[in-house]
């Protein structure tokens, strides 16, 4: 009887942490031209970040603090040492992405060297959990919810209303006439990498968090789930990214319903992700949000 | 009088492609310069290579303001914006997902402080503008938009304009429209550098103007001379489309 609002709840909340990943990645290609087939392991990095904090003995507020600060940090460190240099020898589509690709495996690995393959887990008690009517909510559930609201209306607002929004996305709709109005477009570039960094790195520590334990593979295998909201609400659009995530979340857990044909296993979430995008994509190929292109 | 915009030599184009060969000119300030020429002729390329949008492979581009001389050879365009320039393209020169509200507000990137007041006061000028400025850019017919365009670089306060084609695929009225607010802006003081397919419209009231041909200058002088002198009539003006286009109603003058 309280399966299915349940499911809704555990669907809201994977849905909100894939949300601000998705906005991320959603920002970057929108602004950058770049897909960052390495989002998913900065988020592993934003999840180590935190838990390295706590195993200073600091309280997760602190570790959400130097998660978000730190993949933040990398976002920015990676476009100064990276990014930047490739794009000025005009490197073209294939091979930024091959790039990223090699990024990928090479922070992952590099996670790996430092934290070795073990599963690990924050200082939160898992099992203490929360009754709201009928459904059970986790204290790391409900962490992981009201972070993503908050960090979603941060980044709307910064996105709506600030000047450094407005200018991200009038680059995004035309960098020529921004550089033109006045934009800095090395700050836009930088602005993007910081917003999308930290994004990332509270989204791993919250995903670290609602998953229980975690290992240096959780951000990659993460990554098409993020890349399937982002496809799915409309790619580029960082709006339709946020739905994505959220619809997203909610088909994976309903997928295990079990008045659905007594619902699919869970581990075959991420095949239901993939359905979901591929049903999208045959129906409405421009996304949630996108425009549909004129016929030729 | 030192010009304002002194253009000495450029030669310039994209990538691989070079378009301008040796190119110079100049706008004393306060003045209105028309740049001329047939399809291809690089007028469109000579905008943009002034203002960093284009490789420049040699020559020289100096704006001078208040005394001061910047060799600003290769800047790249926000800076040009900041330094009292500004740039409006002959296409794309709007952001479409953007409303006009917004648009305007980007305009004065450079210039952010009391950009609402500087607004609301280009807003008495463009007054059509007020009635759309919560719809995005996009969506306004061609006349409303090339306003819009002027309006967004006049959001920066400039003092050197340079315009492509502000007329191109506009209605009539509209042209009248375009040209009254930049016989407004040149009484103001504004030095205008302006591209123009309709050669007699620019041409009448220039104070100066190049004829560009093939990525060279051609033929150069006050505006109303080269509209009187045979050579630059038969070229450019005789005989083609531009012959039959009627001059724009005498109202756009005042
Ligand atoms: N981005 C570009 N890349 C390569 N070549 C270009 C580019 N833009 C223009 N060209 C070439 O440069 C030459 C001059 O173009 P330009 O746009 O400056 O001409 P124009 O005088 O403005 O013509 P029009 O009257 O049609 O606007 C043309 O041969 C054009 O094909
Ligand atoms: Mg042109």
């Amino acid at each position: 009887m309280s399966e299915l609002p349940q499911l809704i709840v555990d669907g809201l909340v994977s849905g909100a942490v894939l949300a601000i990943a998705a906005v991320g990645v959603s920002l970057v290609y929108g602004i950058l031209h770049l897909v960052n087939f390495a989002h998913g392991d900065y988020l592993t990095f934003g999840a180590y970040a935190g838990l390295g904090v706590t195993a200073l003995g600091l309280s997760m507020v602190v570790a959400t603090v130097v998660a978000v600060a730190a993949t933040a940090a990398l976002a920015v460190g990676l476009q100064l040492v990276l990014w930047g240099p490739v794009r000025r020898r005009r490197a073209g589509l294939l091979s930024s992405f091959i790039t990223a690709i090699g990024l990928a495996l090479v922070l992952r690995h590099a996670i790996f060297l430092v934290v070795g393959a073990g599963s690990r887990a924050y200082p939160v008690d898992q099992f203490s959990v929360e009754r709201l009517g009928p459904v059970r909510v986790s204290i790391s559930q409900l962490i992981a919810i009201s972070l993503s609201i908050v960090a979603i209306a941060v980044i709307g607002v910064l996105l709506a209303r600030t000047s450094i929004g407005r200018s991200m996305r009038a680059f995004a709709d035309n960098p020529e006439l921004a550089a033109v109005a006045g934009v800095d477009v090395g700050r836009i570039v930088l602005a993007t990498w910081l917003v999308a960094g930290a994004l990332a790195g509270l989204a791993g520590e919250l995903q670290g968090l609602i998953q229980g334990a975690f290992d240096p593979n959780m951000g990659w295998n993460l990554l098409l789930p993020i890349f399937a909201a982002v496809v799915l609400g409309t790619i580029g659009n960082a709006y339709g990214a946020l739905l994505g995530g959220f619809v997203l979340g909610l088909v994976m857990e309903l997928s295990t319903w079990s008045v659905l044909g007594g619902g699919i296993p869970a581990s075959y979430k991420y095949v239901v992700a993939f359905l979901a995008l591929i049903l999208m994509l045959l129906v409405r190929p421009q996304g949630l949000l996108g425009r549909r292109a004129r016929a030729l | 009088m030192l010009p304002m915009l002194q253009v000495t030599g450029l030669s310039a184009g994209f990538e691989d492609v070079p378009v301008l060969d040796g190119v110079s000119m100049t706008a004393t300030p306060g003045s209105t310069v028309a740049i001329v020429g047939p399809n291809g002729a690089g007028k469109s390329t000579l905008l943009k290579a002034v203002y960093g949008l284009a490789r420049v492979r040699s020559g020289r581009v100096v704006f001078r303001r208040d005394g001061a001389e910047h060799d600003i050879t290769g800047w790249p365009p926000h800076r040009l914006t900041a330094l009292g320039l500004n740039y409006v393209p002959q296409t794309d020169n709007v952001f479409a997902a953007l409303s006009v509200r917004e648009n305007l507000l980007l305009g004065a990137t450079a210039r952010p402080r009391q950009a609402l007041a500087r607004m609301e006061r280009l807003l008495v000028e463009f007054g059509p503008l007020r009635t759309v400025l919560d719809r995005p850019a996009g969506a306004l017919s061609g006349g409303q938009r090339q306003s819009l365009a002027v309006a967004r670089a006049l959001m920066s306060e400039p003092v050197l304009l340079l315009l492509d084609e502000p007329s191109a695929g506009l209605a009539p009225s509209a042209v009248g429209t375009v040209f009254g607010h930049l016989a407004r802006l040149r009484s103001e003081g504004l030095t205008i550098v302006i591209v123009e397919q309709n050669a007699r419209l620019v041409l009448a009231r220039a104070d100066n103007a190049y004829v560009l041909e093939g990525g060279r200058n051609r033929y150069e002088g006050p505006g109303p001379e080269l509209l009187q002198d045979a050579r630059v009539v038969e070229l450019y003006l005789g005989g083609g489309a531009h012959a039959t286009t009627p001059a724009t109603p005498a109202a756009a003058d005042q």
